[in-house]
């Protein structure tokens, strides 16, 4: 049966809106594994299922929004594997703080945030993505690695990807 | 379509793909009338109409996909083809013959068995087929009913149905064996 042409018009607009929540919980699928080395290494299950909930809703939101956002979004994905990949490995390779208060994790979170927000700086302008989807992507992300050195870990590496990605922050907003 | 619209159409396609809503209607405008005239090429009238509007949702829910470098008329034509060979499986399904007929079948005619092994295989054509892109399937299509797309030359039609017919046989080995 054939549809009214208004009615059609509504459909395609639907349609449409569909094919970009697919598309963006396509993109947000890399979560998973994130998620996974989170769970397996930090041992901190609630801490990595919200974690990896909410870096999965701002994907999906951010690609199905499109343009500079979408770009950002995956950017952010790359950016903030540094801060994930860092203190996960470190704790895989079997390093123990002895002292009460342990800098080392907290120290290769900010290597990796800064790291993380360069990768933002240099790559944004030049895929015409939005820095501040990719710094905050990048930080969710991030965070599933830093959950190993706690609080402190998690405000450095903001502190160090903000700080690393502000020349392009500053350069969107101007 | 002259070329500077089926410019406007890519470049609007593309916005669209990126996420620009403000492209969607320009879209809707221009690939209605288009996607409607190629279902009518194809099938009778009266499933034309609703075959075109399948293709058109079926196109925007897709849309995220659309590759910028490719030509955007192609691509919707592609899943537009995609969907009258599916109207035309469905056709066929609904005016397959009902099993009591068979008993009515002339003595002269294919048996039971002949006819349940041509029912198999073409299944299984099917289903190598659905495996395919659309674009490749569309390509066979054309092939198989003596017809060639509009706008594409002789030489690179035989070359894309040779390739299609190699996709085919590798499809077809992947579920059948060298059969």
């Amino acid at each position: 049966m054939a549809l009214a042409e208004t009615a059609l018009l509504s459909q395609a607009r639907t349609a449409y809106e569909r094919g970009r929540v697919v598309a963006g919980l396509r993109s947000a699928i890399v979560v998973a594994p994130m998620a996974a080395a989170s769970w397996v290494v930090c041992d901190r299950p609630a801490a990595t299922a919200a974690g990896a909930i909410l870096l999965a809703t701002v994907v999906t939101a951010c690609v199905w929004r499109g343009g500079t956002w979408a770009r950002g979004a995956r950017l952010g994905l790359w950016a903030g594997l540094p801060p994930l990949v860092l203190p996960l490995s470190a704790l895989l390779a079997g390093h123990v703080c002895g002292a009460s208060f342990c800098a080392y994790y907290p120290g290769l979170c900010l290597v990796g945030g800064v790291l993380g927000g360069a990768l933002v700086t240099w790559l944004a302008p030049r895929h015409a993505a939005s820095p501040a989807a990719a710094a905050a992507v990048a930080i969710l992300a991030g965070t599933l690695g830093c959950l190993v050195a706690g609080v402190t870990g998690i405000v450095v590496l903001v502190g160090g990807l903000i700080l690393a990605a502000s020349p392009a922050l500053v350069a969107q907003r101007a | 379509m002259d070329q500077a619209e089926r410019q406007r159409l890519n470049q609007d396609l593309a916005r669209l793909a990126d996420g620009d809503r403000e492209a969607f209607h320009p879209v809707f405008v221009r690939l209605r009338p288009l996607l409607a005239r190629f279902a009518a090429r194809h099938l009778p009238a009266d499933a034309a109409e609703d075959v075109a509007q399948e293709a058109l949702l079926r196109v925007f829910s897709r849309l995220s996909e659309f590759d910028p470098a490719r030509d955007a008329l192609s691509w919707a034509f592609g899943i537009a083809a995609w969907e009258i060979r599916s109207a035309r499986q469905r056709e066929r399904r609904r005016r397959e013959e009902p099993a009591t007929a068979l008993a009515d079948r002339p003595a002269d005619g294919p048996g039971p068995e002949q006819s349940a092994i041509s029912s198999d295989l073409a299944a299984a054509m099917d289903a190598a087929l659905a495996e395919l892109e659309p674009g490749v399937a569309d390509t066979l299509w054309h092939y198989a009913i003596g017809t060639r797309p509009s706008g594409v030359a002789p030489a690179a039609f035989r070359k894309r149905v040779e390739r299609g017919l190699a996709r085919l046989r590798e499809a077809w080995r992947g579920k059948h064996g060298a059969r």
